[in-house]
């Protein structure tokens, strides 16, 4: 049983086919159910109901145009908070003092669900794409700054010390030592912080959106239209993955010393 | 090429915290430039924490350091260090960790990258990155990178600890090798008492905790050593009285 060696790497073609494998037992068991007629079709619709629904909405123009609105609440929210929290996240792992200062408000602030700020948002920042944004801020920024900050944190110490006797100044770590090493980490808190903002996005077009893949599902519940809802789901996984693989290629261009390890 | 003496004066170094630790009792020392100082010690006496201070990356309680005549306050690109721990940037290739130091300067000369490489037999590795090499390798790089700084000193802490003795030796050969072509004042930390008297000018022998001189042995056997030396009846006697000084400890 060489497969089920513990970190044993597997084939490409064993990869490809299990993951294909699993996916097609998901669609399989769909199918099944929802032809076999033992689920009624206003809780769950056939996977050709969805791929129907999916080729009206993409000929008509509106499966993109909801996409698009989406995407640039998710990715606007996401660069915004990013572009703060991985300079600050690295500060705050480097100084202990900006990190006494940061540390318990920000770990007050990061358990506080999202949810309940939807209202304060709109009360603040009034309704819109502002607003939708911040709900994505609100989601990743805390969680991004902690994770930035872990990672600054995790240089090795005698790894500063060999710069400095280099020549290396007390202002320059950041730049030349912790942010190079920690680079290849920093990039998997992106890829892993990316797929929470995309789970926060139908709750910031839970109000007062026009459009976007979390209004016309939220839209969709109302009226019943059950394949409406399955696609937007669809959609909003689809970009998940393909910024996480966007990401994986990322740390391989950028870090390729990352990966010669092991 | 440059080098320097180091002079440390009744240095005393206290750990802080919730059990405060005495590490370094007045201790004073000299290394003479172009010298080869080794420190032998028993393990936690204090070793690693007087090459930090001399290095500028631990602050003392008292006394004075200094090297080349000006006092040490914070560490300094005149004097390069090679720790115990791998500490070659990961995130840079072979070539480019040698060049790390002189870039920093704004002097970087890819002739004094390949010189130094080559003096460490590593040019073929140019581009590698340092998850590629084996811990001799990377500690030969570690030499080459601190060397083409052009320190003064070169403060060295068990460098070759990690290391199988078939590696030590060579890596050994090659130090001497290599600090014959350069010159450099060198204070090297072992607790491997025949590396010490095969390497050394002088050995300093340091007594426990807190640590402080306990005696300066001067080494003339011929140079270059050769190995075969560990043999010889008076490189024995040498052996024998620091054991007799290390054991003190232990009673
Ligand atoms: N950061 C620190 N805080 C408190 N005590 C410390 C610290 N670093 C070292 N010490 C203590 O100071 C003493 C000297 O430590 P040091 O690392 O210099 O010893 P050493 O001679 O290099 O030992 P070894 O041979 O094991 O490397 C030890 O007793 C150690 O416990
Ligand atoms: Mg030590």
């Amino acid at each position: 049983m060489k497969l089920f060696t513990p970190y044993r790497a597997v084939s490409r073609g064993v990869t490809v086919s299990l993951g294909l494998a699993v996916w097609a037992l998901v669609i399989g068991a769909w199918t099944l159910v929802t032809y076999g007629g033992q689920v009624p079709e206003m809780f769950l619709p056939a996977p050709g109901k969805v791929a129907a629904t999916a080729w009206r909405l993409a000929e008509d123009g509106t499966l993109w145009e909801h996409t698009w609105a989406s995407a640039k609440v998710v990715l606007t929210g996401f660069a915004v908070s990013s572009v703060v929290a991985i300079p600050l996240g690295l500060y705050m792992g480097t100084y202990r003092v900006v990190q006494a200062g940061l540390e318990p408000l920000v770990n007050f602030i990061r358990y506080l669900p999202v949810t309940s700020f939807v209202p304060l948002f709109i009360l603040w920042i009034g309704i819109g794409f502002q607003q939708h944004i911040a709900v994505i801020i609100f989601g990743v920024f805390f969680q991004q700054l902690v994770m930035v900050a872990d990672a600054a944190r995790s240089v090795p110490r005698d790894l500063v010390n060999a710069a400095y006797t280099l020549g290396t100044t007390r202002g320059e770590t950041v730049r030349h030592i912790v942010f190079p090493y920690t680079l290849p980490m920093v990039l998997d808190v992106l890829r892993v912080t990316m797929g929470w903002a995309w789970t926060y996005l139908v709750v910031a077009e839970l109000v007062a959106a026009r459009a976007g893949l979390g209004y016309i599902s939220l839209k969709a519940a109302r009226g019943f239209q059950v394949d409406i809802i399955f696609l937007a789901i669809a959609m909003i996984g689809l970009l998940g993955l393909l910024t996480d693989q966007g990401f994986r290629l990322a740390r391989r261009l950028v870090a390729p010393w990352a990966e010669a390890v092991r | 090429m440059n080098s320097a003496d180091i002079t440390v004066t009744d240095v005393t170094l206290r750990y802080g915290g919730k059990q405060p630790v005495l590490a370094l009792d007045r201790l004073s020392l000299d290394v003479k430039p172009n010298e080869f100082a080794v420190i032998v010690g028993p393990s936690g006496c204090g070793k690693s924490s007087l090459l930090y201070l001399i290095a500028g990356l631990e602050e003392r309680s008292g006394g004075s350091i200094t090297v080349g005549g000006s006092e040490v306050h914070g560490p300094g690109a005149d004097r390069g260090m090679v720790f115990q721990s791998y500490t070659l940037f990961p995130w840079l290739t072979v070539a480019e960790n040698v060049a790390y130091g002189p870039k920093r300067r704004g002097a970087a000369d890819p002739a004094v990258v390949a010189r130094y490489l080559e003096e460490v037999g590593l040019a073929a590795f140019a581009k590698h990155y340092p998850a590629q090499l084996s811990g001799g390798m990377k500690q030969r790089v570690a030499i080459a990178r601190a060397l083409a700084n052009d320190p003064a000193v070169l403060l060295m802490d068990e460098p070759f600890g990690a290391l199988d003795s078939q590696t030590r030796h060579a890596m050994q050969r090659l130090l001497l090798r290599v600090w014959d072509h350069t010159k450099k004042t060198v204070l090297f930390v072992t607790h491997d008492i025949e590396e010490a008297i095969l390497l050394a000018d002088r050995v300093f022998v340091m007594s426990g905790r807190p640590g402080q001189i306990r005696r300066v042995l001067t080494v003339d056997f011929p140079r270059p050593r050769h190995e075969d030396l560990v043999l010889d009846p008076a490189f024995i006697a040498m052996k024998r009285e620091i054991m007799g000084l290390l054991k003190q400890d232990e009673e």
